[in-house]
């Protein structure tokens, strides 16, 4: 081949070692010929003449490096390594023109900047040509950029996690400004709200600085004060509005609380413009803002001249009418004292005057003494009422009272005289009026006997009647109606109208014909409206009037104690049920042996009964034989309400009274009593005059004449007449009863001791076996017992008891000690004074 | 100018007067960019304006700033990235200087967006040449003054370099002239 027909021109060995730096020649032999000069700089263990695979191997392609083996990969990229160095050495292999050597075209093959270093590598090992350094530049550009990036990145994240925490704050920020924009407007739309109440109130409304000058007044301190705004602004309030009367303590006072910045309350004078004085109630408070500093004062001002006046003249006025009303009072005692005091001589000496032997006219003059002497007392009373009543010192009384005694009381003081003119008289109390009462039965007695006297006295002929209704049955108002009517003159309508005036009659003749001062109607009606009543009067001239009112009154209730009723029956009064024929029916023997007594003593005629059935039996075959029964309710055989129904039902006894003797523990026992047909209750243990009284009522029409009787009872004779005093006796009570019958006393209380000295076990007995009906009955019978002999604490233990037991009260054994500790504790004490008997 | 030299402005600031200078010359110069990117491209201008800010913040003459730039470009920028392909530039200042015109070749082929300046070796002695430096960009002789003392440190090699030929001054291109005493290899 010649240098001509080469395809390119031959170089020389300093442009070879220009271009390929890293270039290398060796033989068949593989002996090293030649080195690029950085080559050989860079391995400079290298020596021509070395061997080939000495220094380098061949890592690719996968050949055996031997010259054939190499000249067969002339067409393959080689990649070498320098064992010494270890650097990678990429390139190409060439065979010479003449055949019999090859020459390994090398560059470097580094991958980053650092193995620049690490080989000593310079830029000028590689060939112009040779992109690897700027490959190498443009990696390391690429990582620094990567750098830059990720640096950017993570700014990034950080404003981004600036922003997010500066968003929640904006956001908080922004609730919070919405929220004060809110608060603002409600405060806005508050003060806007007080403005106005400020602006419109009557009330003087001032506004100061924290100094306490004006800065804001309403219209109503322009009106009240004739200052305007204007004129205040600026000033201390007290600078214009205080004077000469203005109490300077309260002056000094208000300042010193402005100092402390408190508020205040006050009272003093104020002056207008116009120096006229008037009194103001003042109150000050401060306005304090969120950091806690006063801001302004707020003051309203009322103007209280007229009210201060109005307290002064009520206050005047009060003294005057007290000043009044003590003389009144003063002058009524005197007054009273004055009159009574020779009235009473000369009724006093009127009565012992009569006592004398006199002839008949000074008889008749002593009696026209009397007579006149009592109407003067009456007027004088009926006075001393009025003006009691005028000047409100009379005083209602609240206490039990029976209405059966007040009507026995006005029947006892009337009767005689509408009977003496020839009248027929009736008192009738209806039903449902048992029992006590809450009212001032004085009082009530004398509006009933003013209007029962007026009717008699204004009647000629005819009749008188007396009724008393229950209008409305209630456990604390009931309405109780009363109701005078006569036959007499009647009254005109005219008169009817000045009626109640004091001091007047009906007309001037009446009190011609009829005297009287004028008063008694006017006091009654006074006293109906005190006890909460009113008086109506109907009548007609010629045929009659009649006087109604109605009156609330409260039941006394349970446990109420009867006022003390007059005396027992002594020698000298009259036996009161003369005649009567009342049947009783009690299974307790004691109980009949007392009721009997009590009846007989007053000359009644008693049959007894043990059970309804007897009663039944008796009243059966005699219909018409009795005028009232007493009727036990818990009886064996045939109890009290099923006997009442009966007797109302199958025998027909309609009008037949029916009273019922018991201590009906409980309401519903009482209720069911009156359907059953019974008309009233007497309490147990019995009470002379609540029996005597209660048959008396029952009996009206069929009292007959009243015929002298035996004493009840007999005389007190010393010693044996007493009650013996024994522990746990009441003796007014068991006089009230059985009288001062000592005997009789002790034979009751033998009985006693003999038939409930093992009530106690009894009782448990009966309560282990679940006989309460036995217990109840047991317990009850033994309680009117023990009444009768006025064994109080025993009476309460067993009342307790048995109230328990029909209660249906499971734990009984605190009452059933109670009861077993009083029973034994009489009968302890009773047996010192008794022998006792056989049990009944 | 490519990110690499407005970061290296930064860098510099930052490493001398704190990160609030720094963010107070972006501020006075209306750059609003947290984060250059090296290989990316930015205007000119704000590489002036940059430099303006931090000699009015800074209190250093814009001169003052660019040979500190151009010493920090060497000693710092050039060096942390690209360390070893700055060593491989030459074991010698000499040797560096006289590749520098293929050393900005090779940076214009791999960044397209680059007009470097052209630099080429003249007079070559053996204590002494002439660098000729050719730009479009006003302004930057101080700039390469400080290239060539930071080289003059690299290479621990005291350098004595003088304008000999002005830009500014009406001549066609900056000329220096650099001469050493005792050469030693980086």
């Amino acid at each position: 081949m010649t240098a001509s027909s080469r395809p390119h021109p031959g170089f020389t060995a300093a442009q070879v070692d220009l271009t390929f730096p890293f270039h290398l020649l060796f033989d068949k032999d593989l002996h090293i010929g030649h080195l690029g000069p950085s080559l050989a700089r860079t391995c400079p263990d290298v020596a021509v003449g070395s061997l080939l695979n000495t220094h380098f191997e061949l890592l690719r392609p996968e050949i055996q490096p031997t010259f054939e083996g190499l000249c067969s990969a002339t067409n393959y990229v080689t990649l070498w390594q320098h064992r010494a160095s270890g650097l990678s050495l990429r390139g190409q292999t060439l065979l010479t023109e003449d055949m019999d050597k090859l020459i390994l075209l090398w560059k470097p093959w580094v991958e980053d900047n650092a193995e620049l270093l690490q080989y000593g590598l310079q830029l000028n090992d590689f060939a112009l040509h040779d992109a690897i350094p700027d490959m190498l530049q443009v990696i390391q550009a690429q990582k620094i950029a990567f750098q830059d990036v990720r640096k950017l990145a993570q700014k990034l994240q950080a404003q981004r996690a600036e922003l997010t925490r500066a968003h929640q704050d904006l956001q908080e920020q922004y609730e919070l400004l919405s929220q004060s924009r809110e608060n603002l407007a409600k405060k806005e739309e508050e003060t806007r709200k007080l403005a106005m109440i400020a602006a419109c109130t009557d009330n003087v409304v001032i506004l100061t600085d924290a100094q306490g000058r004006v800065e804001w007044v309403n219209a109503a301190f322009s009106r009240t004060t004739g200052y305007t705004l204007e004129e205040a602004r600026g000033k201390a309030p007290g600078e214009i509005l205080q004077g000469p009367q203005s109490d300077p303590w309260v002056i000094n006072y208000m300042a010193k609380q402005l100092e402390r910045g408190l508020g205040y309350k006050a009272e003093l004078i104020n002056y207008t413009k116009s120096r006229q004085p008037y009194w103001i109630q003042i109150e000050v408070q401060p306005i304090i803002n969120e950091q806690g500093d006063i801001t302004h004062f707020i003051a309203i001002e009322r103007d209280t001249t007229e009210a201060r006046n109005f307290r002064e003249s009520l206050k005047k006025a009060t003294e005057q009418a007290k000043a009044a009303n003590a003389a009144k009072s003063e002058f009524l005692s005197n007054m009273s004292h004055e009159i009574r005091t020779p009235m009473n001589a000369v009724l006093g000496l009127a009565q012992l005057l009569k006592r004398e032997t006199l002839t008949e006219t000074q008889s008749d003059m002593v009696r026209r003494i009397l007579a006149a002497g009592q109407s003067l007392l009456a007027i004088l009373n009926d006075v001393l009422d009025f003006s009691k009543i005028e000047a409100g010192h009379l005083r209602l009384d609240q206490h039990p009272f029976d209405l059966a005694d007040v009507l026995d009381k006005l029947d006892g003081l009337t009767r005689a005289t509408a009977l003496g003119r020839g009248l027929e008289f009736h008192i009738h109390l209806g039903p449902g009026i048992g029992g006590l009462w809450l009212g001032d039965a004085l009082r009530l007695e004398q509006v009933l006997l003013n209007l029962v006297s007026n009717a008699v006295k204004f009647t000629a002929q005819g009749s008188v009647s007396v009724e008393v209704k229950l209008l409305e049955a209630n456990p604390e108002r009931s309405r109780i109606g009363f109701e005078v009517r006569d036959t007499g003159v009647g009254i005109s309508p005219e008169a009817r109208a000045k009626l109640f005036t004091p001091f007047t009659q009906a007309d001037s003749s009446i009190s011609r014909r009829f005297g009287g001062t004028g008063l008694g109607l006017a006091i009654s009606r006074q006293l109906v409206e005190l006890m909460g009543g009113k008086i109506e009067v109907e009548s007609q001239e010629g045929v009659g009037s009649r006087f109604r009112f109605e009156l609330p009154l409260r039941p006394a209730g349970e446990g109420a104690i009867r006022p003390d009723g007059p005396t027992p029956n002594t020698v000298d009064q009259e036996p009161r049920l003369t005649g009567l024929r009342v049947l009783a029916v009690d299974d307790s023997r004691m109980n009949l042996d007392v009721v009997e007594r009590v009846l007989t003593a007053e000359g009644a005629i008693a049959s007894l009964s043990a059970d309804g059935q007897q009663a039944i039996n008796l009243l059966r075959g005699q219909p018409d034989g009795f005028d009232i029964v007493l009727m036990d309710l818990q009886m064996p055989v045939m109890d009290g309400m099923t006997a009442t129904r009966t007797i109302r039902q199958e025998l027909g006894l309609l009008d037949l009274p029916i009273i019922a003797f018991t201590a009906g523990v409980l309401e519903t026992q009482r209720e069911t009593a009156v359907r059953s047909g019974l008309n009233d209750f007497l309490a147990k243990p019995i009470e002379i005059e609540a029996l005597v009284a209660m048959v008396q009522r029952w009996t009206t029409r069929r009292l007959p004449v009243p015929q002298p009787c035996r004493a009840a009872f007999p005389p007190d004779s010393g010693e044996s007449s007493r009650l013996p005093a024994i522990p746990g006796i009441d003796h007014e009570r068991a006089a009230q009863t059985l009288g001062q019958d000592r005997d009789f006393f002790l034979d009751l209380l033998g009985r006693l001791i003999s038939d409930y000295a093992n009530a106690a076990e009894r009782l448990r007995s009966q309560l282990a076996a679940g006989q309460t009906d036995d217990a109840a009955r047991l317990l009850h019978t033994l309680k009117s017992n023990a009444g009768h002999l006025g064994a109080m604490p025993l009476v309460n233990a067993t009342l307790a008891l048995e109230t328990a037991l029909l209660e249906g009260q499971t734990d009984l054994e605190t009452p059933l000690m109670t009861f077993t500790r009083e029973l034994n504790a009489l009968i302890q004490a009773g047996r010192t004074w008794i022998r006792p008997t056989e049990p009944a | 100018m490519y990110g690499m030299v407005t970061k290296a402005i930064g860098e510099m600031v930052i490493e001398r007067f704190g990160d609030d200078a720094w963010d107070e010359v972006k501020r006075k110069a209306d750059v609003d960019v947290d984060v250059f990117i090296s290989n990316d491209g930015y205007p000119d201008e704000m590489t002036y304006r940059l430099v303006g800010a931090a000699s009015e913040l800074l209190n250093m003459p814009v001169e003052d700033i660019l040979i500190e730039f151009g010493r920090h470009w060497i000693l710092n920028t050039a060096m942390e990235g690209y360390g070893p392909l700055i060593r491989a530039g030459g074991q010698t200042l000499p040797e560096f200087l006289e590749q520098l015109p293929n050393f900005h070749t090779r940076l214009s082929m791999i960044l397209p967006h680059l007009s470097p300046p052209r630099f080429v070796c003249t007079d070559i002695t053996e204590h002494s040449l002439n660098l000729h430096y050719h730009t479009h960009r006003p302004g930057l002789t101080p700039f390469v003054l400080g290239i060539m003392q930071g080289l003059g440190t690299l290479y621990a090699t005291p350098l004595n370099i003088t304008l000999t030929s002005s830009k500014a001054e009406g001549a066609d291109h900056d000329v220096f002239h650099i001469a050493w005493s005792t050469p030693e290899a980086a």
